[in-house]
Protein backbone atom coordinates (compact mmCIF):
# COMPACT_ATOMS: atom_id res chain seq x y z
CA UNK A 1 0.00 0.00 0.00
CA UNK A 2 1.18 3.35 -0.81
CA UNK A 3 2.22 5.84 1.74
CA UNK A 4 1.88 9.61 0.44
CA UNK A 5 4.35 11.52 1.47
CA UNK A 6 5.67 15.17 0.06
CA UNK A 7 9.64 16.25 0.09
CA UNK A 8 11.20 19.79 -0.50
CA UNK A 9 14.22 19.41 -1.75
CA UNK A 10 15.53 22.95 -1.05
CA UNK A 11 18.92 22.83 -2.98
CA UNK A 12 16.03 23.10 -6.02
CA UNK A 13 13.63 25.23 -4.80
CA UNK A 14 13.89 28.26 -6.60
CA UNK A 15 11.19 30.17 -5.05
CA UNK A 16 9.27 30.50 -8.24
CA UNK A 17 5.73 29.90 -6.30
CA UNK A 18 4.85 27.51 -9.68
CA UNK A 19 3.26 25.38 -6.97
CA UNK A 20 1.12 28.02 -5.49
CA UNK A 21 -0.23 29.30 -8.61
CA UNK A 22 -0.60 25.80 -9.18
CA UNK A 23 -2.70 24.76 -6.01
CA UNK A 24 -4.97 28.08 -6.13
CA UNK A 25 -6.12 27.50 -9.81
CA UNK A 26 -6.76 23.96 -9.57
CA UNK A 27 -8.82 23.67 -6.86
CA UNK A 28 -9.77 27.25 -7.03
CA UNK A 29 -8.92 28.21 -3.70
CA UNK A 30 -11.04 31.28 -2.79
CA UNK A 31 -9.54 34.70 -1.97
CA UNK A 32 -7.15 35.30 1.42
CA UNK A 33 -6.46 31.32 1.52
CA UNK A 34 -3.09 29.46 0.78
CA UNK A 35 -3.06 25.96 0.37
CA UNK A 36 0.70 26.12 -0.42
CA UNK A 37 3.32 28.50 0.33
CA UNK A 38 6.90 29.04 -0.20
CA UNK A 39 8.95 29.92 2.62
CA UNK A 40 12.56 31.21 2.54
CA UNK A 41 14.48 30.95 5.26
CA UNK A 42 17.93 32.85 6.41
CA UNK A 43 16.58 35.38 4.31
CA UNK A 44 19.72 37.60 2.17
CA UNK A 45 21.91 35.39 4.40
CA UNK A 46 24.73 34.60 1.97
CA UNK A 47 25.18 30.68 1.27
CA UNK A 48 22.45 29.95 4.35
CA UNK A 49 19.36 31.20 2.06
CA UNK A 50 17.00 28.29 1.18
CA UNK A 51 13.41 28.61 -0.10
CA UNK A 52 10.94 25.51 0.51
CA UNK A 53 7.49 24.98 -0.64
CA UNK A 54 5.27 24.18 2.67
CA UNK A 55 1.55 23.02 2.98
CA UNK A 56 0.21 20.27 4.68
CA UNK A 57 2.45 16.99 4.81
CA UNK A 58 0.08 15.16 5.97
CA UNK A 59 1.35 13.75 9.09
CA UNK A 60 2.18 10.18 10.32
CA UNK A 61 0.90 11.27 13.76
CA UNK A 62 -0.43 14.32 12.88
CA UNK A 63 -1.41 16.67 15.90
CA UNK A 64 -4.39 18.22 13.84
CA UNK A 65 -6.39 15.01 14.08
CA UNK A 66 -5.60 14.73 18.22
CA UNK A 67 -6.69 18.06 19.06
CA UNK A 68 -9.53 17.98 16.97
CA UNK A 69 -12.99 18.75 19.28
CA UNK A 70 -15.37 17.42 16.64
CA UNK A 71 -13.05 14.86 15.38
CA UNK A 72 -13.85 15.76 11.32
CA UNK A 73 -10.50 14.41 10.62
CA UNK A 74 -9.75 11.04 8.91
CA UNK A 75 -6.71 9.40 7.62
CA UNK A 76 -7.25 7.66 4.40
CA UNK A 77 -5.06 3.90 3.32
CA UNK A 78 -2.53 5.93 1.32
CA UNK A 79 -1.88 8.26 4.34
CA UNK A 80 -3.44 11.36 3.16
CA UNK A 81 -4.96 13.27 6.25
CA UNK A 82 -8.74 14.79 5.11
CA UNK A 83 -11.26 16.21 6.94
CA UNK A 84 -14.95 16.59 6.66
CA UNK A 85 -16.27 20.25 6.10
CA UNK A 86 -19.72 19.28 7.04
CA UNK A 87 -18.04 18.43 10.37
CA UNK A 88 -15.86 20.90 11.15
CA UNK A 89 -17.31 23.95 13.52
CA UNK A 90 -13.83 26.08 12.42
CA UNK A 91 -12.76 27.13 16.00
CA UNK A 92 -8.83 27.22 15.00
CA UNK A 93 -7.79 24.43 17.21
CA UNK A 94 -5.60 22.68 14.15
CA UNK A 95 -4.44 26.06 13.11
CA UNK A 96 -2.48 26.62 16.85
CA UNK A 97 -1.30 22.37 16.54
CA UNK A 98 -0.29 22.19 13.30
CA UNK A 99 3.77 22.22 12.95
CA UNK A 100 3.31 23.68 9.31
CA UNK A 101 0.54 26.02 9.79
CA UNK A 102 -1.56 24.66 7.12
CA UNK A 103 -5.10 24.95 8.32
CA UNK A 104 -6.48 27.97 6.52
CA UNK A 105 -9.77 29.73 7.42
CA UNK A 106 -11.64 31.26 4.58
CA UNK A 107 -14.02 34.31 5.95
CA UNK A 108 -17.45 33.54 5.48
CA UNK A 109 -21.20 35.15 5.90
CA UNK A 110 -21.61 38.98 5.92
CA UNK A 111 -20.11 39.57 8.91
CA UNK A 112 -16.51 37.62 7.86
CA UNK A 113 -16.91 35.16 10.66
CA UNK A 114 -14.04 32.33 10.42
CA UNK A 115 -15.07 29.58 7.94
CA UNK A 116 -14.81 26.40 7.97
CA UNK A 117 -10.64 24.82 7.92
CA UNK A 118 -10.10 24.45 4.61
CA UNK A 119 -6.15 22.48 3.91
CA UNK A 120 -3.91 21.28 1.31
CA UNK A 121 -6.04 17.60 0.37
CA UNK A 122 -2.90 15.63 -1.64
CA UNK A 123 -5.41 16.31 -4.57
CA UNK A 124 -7.88 13.15 -3.06
CA UNK A 125 -10.98 15.54 -2.79
CA UNK A 126 -12.53 14.48 0.51
CA UNK A 127 -15.83 12.53 1.95
CA UNK A 128 -17.73 13.16 -1.21
CA UNK A 129 -18.50 11.36 -4.14
CA UNK A 130 -15.25 11.36 -6.19
CA UNK A 131 -15.08 13.67 -9.24
CA UNK A 132 -18.39 15.15 -8.12
CA UNK A 133 -19.81 18.78 -7.97
CA UNK A 134 -20.02 19.27 -4.22
CA UNK A 135 -16.29 17.47 -3.93
CA UNK A 136 -14.85 19.90 -5.76
CA UNK A 137 -16.85 22.98 -4.30
CA UNK A 138 -15.43 21.68 -0.75
CA UNK A 139 -12.22 20.60 -1.38
CA UNK A 140 -10.92 21.04 -4.96
CA UNK A 141 -10.17 18.38 -7.50
CA UNK A 142 -9.68 14.86 -7.19
CA UNK A 143 -6.82 13.97 -9.02
CA UNK A 144 -5.36 10.94 -6.97
CA UNK A 145 -8.59 9.27 -8.28
CA UNK A 146 -7.91 9.88 -11.61
CA UNK A 147 -4.37 8.49 -10.99
CA UNK A 148 -2.65 11.55 -10.89
CA UNK A 149 -0.34 13.31 -8.20
CA UNK A 150 -0.70 16.49 -6.78
CA UNK A 151 -0.30 19.23 -9.22
CA UNK A 152 2.67 21.27 -7.06
CA UNK A 153 4.54 18.72 -7.57
CA UNK A 154 3.77 17.72 -11.13
CA UNK A 155 4.16 21.52 -11.51
CA UNK A 156 7.17 21.97 -10.17
CA UNK A 157 9.54 23.01 -12.37
CA UNK A 158 13.13 22.14 -11.16
CA UNK A 159 11.34 19.10 -8.98
CA UNK A 160 12.49 20.05 -6.28
CA UNK A 161 9.10 19.34 -4.69
CA UNK A 162 8.23 15.53 -4.59
CA UNK A 163 4.74 13.75 -3.95
CA UNK A 164 3.82 10.45 -3.80
CA UNK A 165 4.61 6.95 -2.44
CA UNK A 166 7.19 7.37 0.32
CA UNK A 167 9.16 4.62 -1.08
CA UNK A 168 9.45 6.47 -4.68
CA UNK A 169 10.09 9.90 -3.37
CA UNK A 170 13.00 8.32 -0.86
CA UNK A 171 14.43 6.94 -4.01
CA UNK A 172 14.45 9.81 -6.02
CA UNK A 173 15.79 12.24 -3.03
CA UNK A 174 18.35 9.67 -2.54
CA UNK A 175 20.02 9.46 -5.99
CA UNK A 176 20.16 13.43 -6.14
CA UNK A 177 21.34 13.51 -2.86
CA UNK A 178 24.55 10.99 -3.67
CA UNK A 179 24.95 12.85 -7.15
CA UNK A 180 25.46 15.87 -5.66
CA UNK A 181 28.24 14.65 -3.10
CA UNK A 182 25.87 14.60 -0.52
CA UNK A 183 24.87 18.12 -0.59
CA UNK A 184 21.59 19.31 0.78
CA UNK A 185 20.84 16.08 2.69
CA UNK A 186 18.21 17.60 5.63
CA UNK A 187 14.63 17.46 4.15
CA UNK A 188 13.26 20.34 5.96
CA UNK A 189 9.81 19.27 7.92
CA UNK A 190 10.49 15.49 6.89
CA UNK A 191 10.84 14.33 10.23
CA UNK A 192 8.65 16.69 12.39
CA UNK A 193 6.03 15.41 9.99
CA UNK A 194 6.65 11.80 9.54
CA UNK A 195 8.34 10.50 12.71
CA UNK A 196 11.81 11.74 14.74
CA UNK A 197 14.57 9.92 13.33
CA UNK A 198 12.79 8.83 10.12
CA UNK A 199 14.27 11.39 8.09
CA UNK A 200 17.85 9.99 9.31
CA UNK A 201 17.12 6.62 9.13
CA UNK A 202 15.76 6.98 5.71
CA UNK A 203 18.71 8.89 4.62
CA UNK A 204 21.31 6.68 6.18
CA UNK A 205 19.49 3.52 4.70
CA UNK A 206 19.14 5.67 1.27
CA UNK A 207 23.19 5.86 1.12
CA UNK A 208 23.93 2.87 2.52
CA UNK A 209 21.93 0.64 0.02
CA UNK A 210 22.10 3.04 -3.09
CA UNK A 211 23.76 2.11 -5.97
CA UNK A 212 26.32 3.54 -7.28
CA UNK A 213 26.11 6.73 -9.78
CA UNK A 214 26.25 5.74 -13.31
CA UNK A 215 26.78 9.24 -14.65
CA UNK A 216 28.69 12.13 -12.72
CA UNK A 217 28.16 15.75 -13.64
CA UNK A 218 25.83 17.43 -15.91
CA UNK A 219 22.57 16.05 -13.98
CA UNK A 220 21.79 19.07 -12.48
CA UNK B 1 -57.15 46.35 8.56
CA UNK B 2 -55.74 44.36 11.84
CA UNK B 3 -56.20 41.20 10.23
CA UNK B 4 -54.65 42.22 7.09
CA UNK B 5 -51.77 43.12 8.90
CA UNK B 6 -51.47 39.79 10.93
CA UNK B 7 -51.74 37.62 8.18
CA UNK B 8 -49.04 39.85 6.52
CA UNK B 9 -46.79 39.35 9.70
CA UNK B 10 -48.19 35.36 9.84
CA UNK B 11 -47.47 35.03 6.11
CA UNK B 12 -43.96 36.90 6.64
CA UNK B 13 -42.89 34.90 9.96
CA UNK B 14 -43.92 31.88 8.32
CA UNK B 15 -41.25 32.52 5.27
CA UNK B 16 -38.63 32.70 6.78
CA UNK B 17 -38.96 29.74 9.37
CA UNK B 18 -39.09 28.05 6.25
CA UNK B 19 -36.07 29.73 4.62
CA UNK B 20 -34.34 29.46 7.76
CA UNK B 21 -34.25 25.24 7.06
CA UNK B 22 -32.73 25.61 3.53
CA UNK B 23 -29.14 25.86 4.58
CA UNK B 24 -29.36 23.15 6.88
CA UNK B 25 -26.99 20.11 6.79
CA UNK B 26 -26.83 17.04 8.74
CA UNK B 27 -25.94 16.95 12.24
CA UNK B 28 -24.28 14.22 14.55
CA UNK B 29 -26.00 12.67 16.86
CA UNK B 30 -24.11 10.55 18.41
CA UNK B 31 -20.98 11.69 19.21
CA UNK B 32 -17.91 9.26 20.61
CA UNK B 33 -14.59 10.92 21.60
CA UNK B 34 -11.51 9.98 19.25
CA UNK B 35 -13.59 8.48 16.30
CA UNK B 36 -13.96 10.18 12.76
CA UNK B 37 -17.64 11.76 13.24
CA UNK B 38 -17.94 12.65 9.67
CA UNK B 39 -19.04 10.58 6.01
CA UNK B 40 -17.09 7.60 4.79
CA UNK B 41 -14.69 8.85 1.63
CA UNK B 42 -14.12 6.31 -0.94
CA UNK B 43 -11.18 4.79 -2.05
CA UNK B 44 -9.41 6.46 -4.95
CA UNK B 45 -9.44 3.68 -7.36
CA UNK B 46 -13.26 2.96 -6.55
CA UNK B 47 -14.27 5.73 -8.56
CA UNK B 48 -15.03 5.96 -12.32
CA UNK B 49 -11.84 6.76 -13.55
CA UNK B 50 -10.67 2.50 -12.12
CA UNK B 51 -13.68 1.40 -11.28
CA UNK B 52 -12.31 -0.83 -8.32
CA UNK B 53 -9.24 -1.54 -10.15
CA UNK B 54 -6.43 -1.33 -7.66
CA UNK B 55 -3.49 -2.94 -9.08
CA UNK B 56 -4.04 -0.19 -12.39
CA UNK B 57 -4.33 2.91 -10.30
CA UNK B 58 -1.25 1.83 -7.96
CA UNK B 59 0.98 1.26 -11.43
CA UNK B 60 -0.45 4.91 -12.73
CA UNK B 61 0.58 6.12 -9.69
CA UNK B 62 4.03 4.54 -9.66
CA UNK B 63 4.68 5.45 -12.83
CA UNK B 64 3.73 9.38 -12.49
CA UNK B 65 6.06 9.32 -9.08
CA UNK B 66 9.14 7.88 -11.41
CA UNK B 67 8.23 10.72 -13.69
CA UNK B 68 9.43 13.39 -11.34
CA UNK B 69 13.03 11.63 -11.21
CA UNK B 70 14.45 13.82 -14.40
CA UNK B 71 17.67 11.12 -14.60
CA UNK B 72 15.81 8.38 -15.40
CA UNK B 73 14.27 10.23 -18.09
CA UNK B 74 17.07 11.25 -19.48
CA UNK B 75 19.09 8.77 -22.43
CA UNK B 76 22.09 7.49 -21.13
Amino acid sequence: MARMKFLCDTERCIECNGCVTACKNEHEVPWGVQRRRVVTINDGVVGKEKSLSVACMHCSDAPCMAVCPTDCFYRTDEGVVLHDKDVCIGCGYCFYACPFGAPQFPQSGTFGLRGKMDKCTFCAGGPEEDGSEAEFEKYGKNRLAEGKLPLCAEMCSTKALLAGDAVEVSNIFRERVIRRGGKGVEAIGWSTAYGKGSADADTRAATATAPAPEKTGGAQ
Amino acid sequence: MNSLRSAALLAASLSLAVLAGCKESPQVLDKKAGEYQGKVDTRPWEGPAYKGDKAAWESDLRARAGNQNELRRMPD
